[in-house]
């Protein structure tokens, strides 16, 4: 299965910050529904399995 | 014609076309699309299920830290100020450890989609609940009285209802970074304390409870950093990854760098104060519980970074006009923020989203015009959005400067029904003599809901609805008060005492005395189930971020809910004053003095809703009322609030002094009209009741303004914590040229007369009456309806019709 | 035919508290009279939800017409 490190939607999270833990990152995603666009963001880890919004990264 | 909104710019016009308002009415979210979100309630049990066997200030921290760590975060378009209390902007979220009830009502609801894992949620808490804690103190038969809503508010360990007044100046000016430090050092020291020689358990064993508290507030604030941290990168994310519009990337950079920098550090300038307060805003009110309220002195706490942003331009420099469009953009976003309360107070809040009320002008600490440029664009930012909330409270200080009092006018006479205006040197007084507050501190006073005054600042403040809040409902209690205290119209439940039935009473003391012992049953059942209440929010609902910004609970290491260091207790009394006084007024001159009726005809009568007995409904509909200068009236309304003032003071709350009541109603004088039976004033049973504190009953103020106020004046208002007066005024007078004057004039009687309050309705009958059949050209107008605003359209028709029957007072006459 | 109860009525709505138990229920309403100035009253009840629900019994959930109930 895939994991989220694969996904051009995972942002790892800088060492500094507070919430900062090895392999964990941003999950990022635009949505937009008839009021307008808004990004979500919630935390994932690099092993978590991807969802169905998987992008996978081509580079 | 309908207000038309005029936002000041076409980012603020597509925020508000865009808006997810979140109203209610009648109980019931008003646009399809608003749902209860369930991050919040799966985090802070997931958490729960982890730290059980913790101190509580531990538990209740970690699971503020969970929450903040892992609820996914959102920030929309177009948006200056970010954040939000759920994980989509369309939600509002749960609280399954306030109230078990509350709860159910949500889960059970059309609004949950998560219906199975919530029913698990909700019945893991059902044992931790404040509710199931606190019921056990309380005999059935006082939960039965409670839970009707009859005679008294339910008790907030099960409406979940609450309310606070953030120490909002402590983050902003200190940061977190700072604070964290600072409690660190007291742990430290603490810990060397204990260690001391000789070993003293007397002075030392305190010091294990407050190194909890002090742990407890250092996990809630590196959280809280952490949080917005959270958002920092996603602002930066979207500006490098998903948006192409150069200056959109720019704001987003510039939103990250604000959210890097606050809350953790002191505020720069007014992006950093704003975005700062919000965040703060956020944890307080929605995010660590439910608390009600939008209280601050905005003018003055953001006057420091006002004055270096638009006037000295030495940090984060904008100009007057950006300021009001960040004003405008703060207005929206509390508009669509969702707030959770209970169904009662829903229901309570007819076509509004919460009681998001903001206060402005007075004076300063020094007694100087606290009114400043920072107060006129906060006012120009509502003239222009045309929005429900936040509402806004303004203190009418005698040397308050006309040009502020201009654009209070302007929002006014746009038929905003706000700024609702308070007396300021009556109500800092109040301060001062009552709740021992020095002068100059209470000189900052904020409205901490609709009306009522606490202080602001960095410690001190109101944190809980258990301090002041909560209600009794009059027209009620002198119903029962009238029938052996047994409620035969809406609970067939024994609400209070026996006192008799009215049907008997041979003396107009009589009836007093029943209606007295009533009131002083149910304001005794209402004050013990807040203090009880108190003790499980301090025991079980401990708020360590809240305790984490006070100074005063840092100083202490106690949390917030316990310390009581500046007593502000208070207690409402909703809609239905001027029922009982016009009911005894015409009791006591039909029955007692003209001898006309029996009171066992007049208690035949009410029982069966005057059928058959219309002439004696109008005899008793015509007796005197009060609003008209009529001595014999206004003698016993005089004399009723006197009572009331004097039943609250009987009684010691737990912050150790006896309570104020404070007269007004919201959406309770509609709500609780169809639980209230026939009544003397000639009122039909299910007719709603008075709009305010005292505001004279609906077509009973037959003699101009002049006269209610003069009427009004005559209540000696310093014993109360307030006493709403709603006004509606002619739109063609206030739309004339001499429209500001003769409302100056206006407000200047109002103000030599010693009342405590007045807020008005500016909208005439017919766009009313136009808005019931068109309601879509009429999406701006709002109305005051008592102590909020709301949308007229959102209203149903019974309540709609409860702001047409009132009377339009003409100032020229 | 099982018999019909308050709790599937769309006269009643929720209990204050959120109580699943009982509700309230709005069905009766009363024209007012000329001299007053609303011009109408309704008679509000507490019921328990699984009484045998009346003669004015109307299937529905009153969260979709409340802006009619109150």
């Amino acid at each position: 299965m895939a994991k989220c490190e694969k996904c051009t939607f995972f942002f790892p999270i800088p060492e500094e910050d507070m919430d900062f833990e090895p392999d964990k990152g941003d999950c990022v995603r635009q949505q937009e529904d008839t009021k307008g666009k808004f990004w979500l963001s919630r935390p994932v880890f690099r092993s978590t399995e991807a969802c169905e919004h998987l992008s996978v990264q081509t580079s | 014609m309908p207000t038309v909104a005029t936002p000041s710019t076409e980012r603020t016009a597509r925020l508000k076309n865009r808006c997810r308002f979140k109203h209610v009415a009648g109980g019931e979210y008003v646009h399809a699309g608003v749902k209860a979100g369930v991050e919040r309630a799966r985090l802070i049990t997931e958490s729960h299920k982890k730290n059980i066997g913790n101190p509580n200030c531990i538990i209740r921290a970690r699971g503020l830290a969970n929450i903040l760590d892992n609820i996914t975060i959102h920030i929309q378009d177009d948006e200056l100020i970010v954040g939000a209390n759920t994980e989509h902007p369309d939600y509002f979220p749960m609280y399954p450890e306030l109230s078990y009830f509350a709860t159910v009502d949500m889960v059970e609801s059309h609004y949950c989609d998560h219906q199975e894992e919530m029913r698990e949620i909700s019945e893991y808490w059902r044992p931790y609940t404040i509710q199931t804690k606190a019921e056990k103190y309380f005999t059935p038969e006082e939960l039965g009285i409670m839970y009707s809503a009859t005679i008294v508010q339910p008790p907030m360990f099960v409406t979940a209802f609450s309310s606070i007044v953030p120490t909002y100046e402590a983050v902003l000016e200190d940061g977190l970074i700072k604070r964290i430090e600072d409690v660190e050092q007291k742990i430290a020291d603490a810990n060397a304390s204990l260690r001391e020689s000789p070993w003293n358990a007397q002075d030392k064993l305190g010091l294990l409870d407050k190194i909890d508290q002090w742990e407890a507030m250092v996990i809630a604030m590196k959280a809280v950093v952490g949080w917005a941290q959270r958002h920092a990168r996603l602002a930066k994310i979207m500006a490098e990854n998903f948006l192409a519009d150069p200056k959109r990337k720019e704001e987003l950079l510039e939103i990250s760098d604000i959210c890097r920098n606050v809350p953790a550090y002191p505020a720069r300038g007014l992006k950093d104060a704003m975005q700062s307060k919000w965040f703060t805003y956020l944890l307080c009110h929605s995010v660590e519980r439910y608390s009600s309220g939008y209280g601050q002195k905005e003018d003055k706490m953001l006057w420091p970074y006002y004055k270096k942003s638009v006037l000295d331009q030495t940090d984060q420099v904008m100009t007057y006009a950006d300021a009001v469009e960040l004003f405008e953009c703060e207005r929206l976003k509390v508009s669509e923020h969702g707030s959770t309360k209970g169904r009662q107070l829903r229901e309570f809040f007819a076509g509004s989203n919460d009681l998001f009320i903001l206060t402005l002008g007075g004076t300063n600490a020094d007694g100087t015009d606290g009114s400043n440029e920072c107060t006129n664009a906060i006012l120009e930012a509502a003239a222009n959005i045309v929005t429900t909330e936040p509402s806004i409270g303004f203190r009418w200080n005698e040397n308050g400067n006309v040009e502020t009092k201009k654009k209070v006018f302007e929002c006014i006479k746009k038929g905003f029904g706000f700024p609702s205006i308070k007396n300021d040197e009556m109500n800092t007084q109040q301060l001062v003599k009552y709740f021992n507050v020095p002068l100059d501190v209470a000189r900052d006073w904020a409205l901490v809901l609709c009306m009522s005054p606490g202080i602001t600042g960095r410690r001190g403040t109101q944190k809980t609805r258990s301090e002041g809040g909560s209600d009794v409902y009059p027209a009620k209690v002198m119903e029962i008060a009238l029938t052996n205290g047994f409620d035969e119209f809406f609970s067939n439940v024994q609400l209070g005492p026996e006192t008799g039935d009215g049907a008997n009473f041979k003396s107009f003391d009589e009836v007093w005395n029943a209606v007295k012992a009533q009131i002083r049953s149910a304001i005794e059942l209402s004050l013990r189930s807040k203090d009880v209440g108190r003790i499980m929010e301090l025991t079980h609902l401990c708020c360590p971020f809240i305790s984490a910004i006070d100074d005063g609970c840092v100083e202490k290491g106690m949390d917030a809910n316990a310390l009581a260091e500046v007593a502000n207790p208070w207690h409402n009394i909703i809609g239905g004053s001027v029922v009982v006084i016009d009911s005894m007024t015409a009791i006591k001159k039909l029955v007692f003095e003209d001898k006309k009726y029996t009171m066992a005809e007049l208690m035949d009568a009410l029982r069966n809703n005057w059928e058959g007995k219309e002439e004696m409904r109008l005899d008793f509909w015509n007796a005197p009322k009060f609003g008209n200068d009529d001595p014999y009236a206004d003698e016993l309304a005089t004399k009723y609030y006197d009572l009331i003032a004097d039943e609250w003071k009987r009684n010691t709350t737990y912050s150790g002094t006896y309570p104020l009541p404070l007269a007004q109603s919201v959406a309770g004088y509609i709500v609780n009209g169809p639980k209230t039976a026939a009544t003397a004033n000639g009122r039909h049973a299910g007719e709603a009741l008075d709009d305010g504190g005292s505001s004279p009953y609906m077509g009973c103020d037959k003699n101009g303004p002049t006269a209610v106020l003069k009427s009004v004046s005559k209540i000696d208002a310093s014993k109360h914590k307030g006493v709403l007066l709603n006004q509606r005024l002619s739109t063609v007078l206030m739309n004339s040229d001499a429209g500001f004057d003769l409302w100056h004039a206006y407000m200047k009687t109002w103000h030599s007369l010693g009342i405590d309050h007045v807020q008005f309705n500016v909208i005439s009958q017919e766009d009313m009456k136009a808005a019931q059949i068109e309601p879509e050209k009429y999406t701006d107008t709002l109305v005051r309806i008592a102590g909020y605003s709301a949308k007229f359209i959102d209203l149903a028709r019974y309540s709609q019709d409860t702001i047409i029957a009132r009377t339009e007072q003409d100032m020229a006459g | 035919m099982a018999t019909c109860t308050c709790k599937d009525c769309k006269f009643v709505t929720p209990s204050p508290t959120g109580d699943p138990s009982t509700g309230v229920c709005l069905v009766e309403r009363m024209k007012l009279a000329d001299s007053q100035q609303t011009k109408t009253a309704i008679r509000g009840k507490m019921v328990q939800k699984s009484m045998e629900a009346c003669l004015k019994f109307e299937a529905g959930e009153s969260w979709k017409d409340i802006k009619n109930l109150l």
